[in-house]
């Protein structure tokens, strides 16, 4: 089943053009890769998808629907995302900032923030503990009372992953989750995303290091000079000349 | 008498569009609406009027010591306060909490160094010129002149200056032109700096109009951020046609409603803009 | 210090603050200003501490609590009840407008346009004779009879200062909230709020109006207790006293809000604050607190406590242990 179609989507900014029609879809259940070399557009494409960004033209459609409206309308139509540069609250703890995902899941509409906002005047709600202390076991961070200005960079992609996980996401989009990130960290997030694809979670996912990306991807795409110009399954596109010249050979 | 309503109604608009320059080159600078610069332009107003009220100070004395006052709060501002907040608070909060309490502390002040009686300073130049029949005095002519000449001063400044073309790029995205290795630091202080005198010569302007008290300045901070929230940050000309505007729009008010109505319908010019067009005015600091 | 324990504390600190102003009228006095002040700072705090927004109608907002009190004890004494309803809903409806023009710009646009509110209020507190009684105000305004009872003025004061508890205690808890989270995250990092769904313009407008809900029962006490109301009360001075109170406390926590009203009504003795240097002082404290001790009063004494604290730990270590 599709999760995410995205039909013709074009970008220019300020006259230069940085997506020229891209087109592709991902299914629920499935890891879908996009490279492409610095510049190619890949976090351009997930700002589009994620509301970050408007464009040009192009359709957006997540499980059938349309995705218009702003970032956190679509964040309740089912998509969580991360950062190239991690996005915290630097004077909340890791704790709170996890919780944020919650807070996003649980206040979608008016009549919920309201009731939200006298339960916790009333002191009545008990902030889920256990569900972020296990998303954040889950993805080895530890010691949840810091700071979030005070910890790595690699912990802050950890804590941006916990929070959109508890988003509980239809499609999850992660813009180079990797980089910056300890082997245990990697390790962690790689299970992760297993258990998000057994789940039946459509996961996107942008990374600069392929083998990382072939080991976990079921389809991949290569987007240069603002198209697709590579897609298809990871073994047809390490197959594919294209694909070798311009990444592998590139890297 | 029409004629005349038209010509007080220029050069208020001047004013206004003079303090609106000011907010126009402080946002360019750093990104922070400075509204304690109607408490810049107060202090330099009411310093130069308590000056000028003793005939026998020599009015040049006067006029330096007033638009230092006003350069110096600019200084301070920048460097005492906001560079040294930028360094620890993340959002604009710890801004606007400063920015708003610097302007209750040049109040104070002034109000201390001045009292808190209305003060009417002297005019600049005395004499009256008729044209058409119709009797101007040189100080209106010299305000609506000076105010002219900043402008364009400030538009070629910008345009053609080297701290005016690299202003522009710290304005348009701060972290670029650091790592383009353009002097940040020197270019935002240059341009704050520049608003301090603008706002000092804008004090002398007005202190001759009308009496001034330490509390004026509430009204100068809001009509010079309409003025240039009307007119936009498209060019250093839109705050005076924003100034031009709010000041037609104020006397059409006084003269067709009341003068009254003042705070009311500038409360609603407001919110008017505010909800209507505020996007392409604003590309700073604009929540998206 | 745990939710239940800060609970505890401040409530035994309230009740002792009562106790010791029963004393005289003259405390009382001084204790209703406390009262007020209060409020109106933890009105203040709660956008602004929280998703730091900040609003400086807040005088326009006691305005409207305290006279449509005296209105509808001038009009309709038998439904001075309902002037608390009333009066809130307008306030909130106002704050929220005010939160809603400026949803998408920046918390300058809202400072400016919330403060021309504020002064807009106050010339039509002079000028509406008819309805407010211009300079002179309102006078003679009655208590109210509740189910059947009409609190005296130190019931009256008393209430005050439980309102001051209840509503202190509300917002810390709100702050742990996952709203409260919310609020604070948006402040920081309003792409991080937003992706993970957080409605954040919404959020800001609905903290607004609570601010003003709040202030608004602070001007309620203010006309009940004094019996009048006058203009003059309700200028733009009064922001700036108020915004400075939470600062000086500490935005940690909704006390600080409290000391701060508490410290100033002290300090000054209900004198008016702006004559002579009060005001200049006041306002180059807040300039300092701001740039070099964010933290406040409630900060700093949490610091000191703490490193008292571990002195005590470290000196109970013995010798040779370390
Ligand atoms: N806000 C913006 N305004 C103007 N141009 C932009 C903007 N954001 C990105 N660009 C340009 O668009 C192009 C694509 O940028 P994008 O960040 O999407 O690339 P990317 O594929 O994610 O690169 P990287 O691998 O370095 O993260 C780049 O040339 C970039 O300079
Ligand atoms: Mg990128």
């Amino acid at each position: 089943m599709t999760a995410l179609r995205c039909t013709d989507i074009r970008k220019a900014y300020g006259g230069v053009d940085v997506l020229q029609g891209v087109g592709f879809a991902v299914s629920a259940g499935e890891i879908f890769g996009l490279c492409g070399a610095n510049g190619a557009g890949k976090t351009t494409l997930m700002d589009i998808i994620g509301g970050q960004q408007t464009h040009d033209t192009g359709v957006i459609e997540l499980d059938g629907r349309t995705l218009v409206g702003d970032v956190a309308s679509r964040a309740h139509a089912g998509l969580a995302r991360t950062f190239q540069r991690p996005q915290v609250a630097a004077d909340l703890t890791l704790r709170e900032n996890i919780a944020l995902g919650l807070a996003g899941a649980r206040l979608g509409s008016v009549g919920q923030l309201v009731r939200g906002f006298v339960a916790g005047m009333l002191a009545r709600t008990t902030v889920a503990i256990e569900l972020v202390e296990t998303a954040a076991t889950d993805l080895s961070l530890d010691r949840l009372d810091r700071r979030a200005g005070d910890v790595t960079f690699g912990e802050l992609r950890l804590v941006e992953l916990a929070r959109a996980l508890l988003q509980r996401p239809r499609l999850i989009m992660l813009d180079e989750p990797f980089s910056g990130v300890g082997d245990n960290g990697i390790e962690a997030i790689v299970e992760a995303l297993r258990r998000l694809r057994a789940r039946g979670c459509a996961i996107l996912l942008i990374d600069h290091n392929v083998d990382l990306l072939t080991a976990l991807a079921d389809r991949m795409a290569l987007l240069a000079q603002g198209e697709i110009v590579v897609t298809g399954t990871v073994a047809a596109c390490l197959a594919d000349e294209v694909f070798r010249r311009i990444y592998v050979g590139a890297v | 008498m029409e004629l005349s309503l038209l010509v007080s109604c220029i050069e208020t608009g001047a004013f206004y569009g003079l303090v609106g320059l000011g907010y126009f080159l402080f946002l360019r600078a750093t990104g922070v609406v400075n509204f304690a610069m109607g408490a810049y332009v107060m202090f330099a107003g009411v310093a130069y009027a308590s000056f000028s009220e003793n005939p026998t100070t020599s009015l040049g004395l006067a006029i330096i010591c007033a638009v230092s006052a006003a350069v110096l709060f600019a200084w301070i501002t920048e460097d005492g306060i906001l560079r040294p907040m930028a360094l620890r608070v993340h959002d604009e909060f710890g801004a606007v909490m400063a920015i708003v309490a610097l302007m209750f502390v040049i109040e104070q002040l002034a109000s201390l160094a001045f009292g808190a009686r209305p003060l009417l300073g002297r005019e600049l130049i005395e004499g009256t010129a008729v044209i058409g029949g119709l009797a101007i005095d040189f100080q209106d002519l010299l305000a609506v002149a000076v105010t002219m000449a900043i402008f364009a001063v400030v538009a070629i400044w910008l345009k053609h200056g080297r701290y005016g073309r690299m202003l522009r790029a710290v304005g348009d995205n701060e972290h670029a032109a650091r790592s383009l290795g353009l002097p940040v630091r020197r270019v935002r202080l240059v341009a704050v700096l520049v608003t301090g005198l603008i706002c000092g010569v804008a004090g002398l302007l007005a202190a001759p109009q009308a009496a001034l008290s330490f509390q004026s300045h509430l009204s100068f901070a809001i009509l010079g951020f309409i003025a240039l929230v009307l007119g936009g940050v498209g060019t250093p000309w839109a705050p005076l046609v924003g100034g031009m505007l709010v000041s037609a729009i104020e006397s059409a008010s006084a003269r067709y409603i009341g003068g009254f109505a003042r705070d009311y319908v500038l409360l609603a010019l407001a919110l008017t803009v505010f909800s209507l067009r505020p996007e392409g005015l604003f590309t700073i600091r604009v929540r998206a | 210090m745990s939710a239940a324990r800060e609970r505890a504390t401040t409530l035994a600190l309230s009740v002792g603050f009562l106790l010791y102003i029963e004393s005289s009228a003259y405390l009382q006095d001084l204790g209703t200003l406390v009262i007020v002040y209060a409020l109106l700072a933890l009105g203040m705090y709660l956008p602004l501490a929280l998703c730091g927004s900040l609003s400086l109608a807040y005088n326009a907002y006691a305005a409207i609590g305290a006279y449509v009190v005296a209105i509808f004890s001038r009009s309709a004494p038998d439904l001075l009840m309902l002037a608390v309803p009333v009066a809130i809903l307008i306030s909130m409806v106002t704050a929220a407008l005010l939160g809603f023009v400026t949803r998408r710009l920046s918390g300058f646009h809202l400072a400016v346009a919330t403060m021309m509110f504020g002064i807009a209020v106050h010339t039509w507190l002079l000028n509406t004779d008819a309805v407010t009684g211009g300079a002179t105000g309102i006078g003679d305004i009655q208590t109210p009879v509740v189910f059947g009872w009409t609190p005296d003025r130190s019931s009256l004061i008393g209430l005050g200062v439980m309102l001051v508890w209840l509503i202190a205690t509300a917002i810390a808890g709100l702050r742990g909230s996952l709203v409260g989270i919310a609020m604070r995250a948006q402040r920081e990092s309003e792409l991080a709020a937003a992706a993970s769904g957080v409605p954040t313009a919404a959020l800001r407008i609905l903290a607004l109006a609570a601010g003003s809900a709040i202030a608004t029962l602070a001007g309620m006490v203010l006309a009940l207790v004094n019996h009048f109301v006058l203009p003059d009360s309700f200028t733009i001075k009064l922001v700036f006293l108020v915004l400075f109170m939470p600062v000086l406390g500490g935005l940690a926590t909704p006390w600080g809000a409290v000391l701060g009203a508490l410290v100033v009504v002290a300090f000054t003795f209900g004198f008016d604050f702006f004559q002579g240097p009060g005001g200049l002082t006041f306002g180059l404290l807040t300039l300092g607190v701001l740039l070099v001790a964010p933290a406040g009063l409630l900060g700093g004494l949490a610091a000191l406590g703490l490193r008292l604290r571990r002195g005590f730990a470290a000196a109970r270590v013995p010798k040779g242990a370390r």
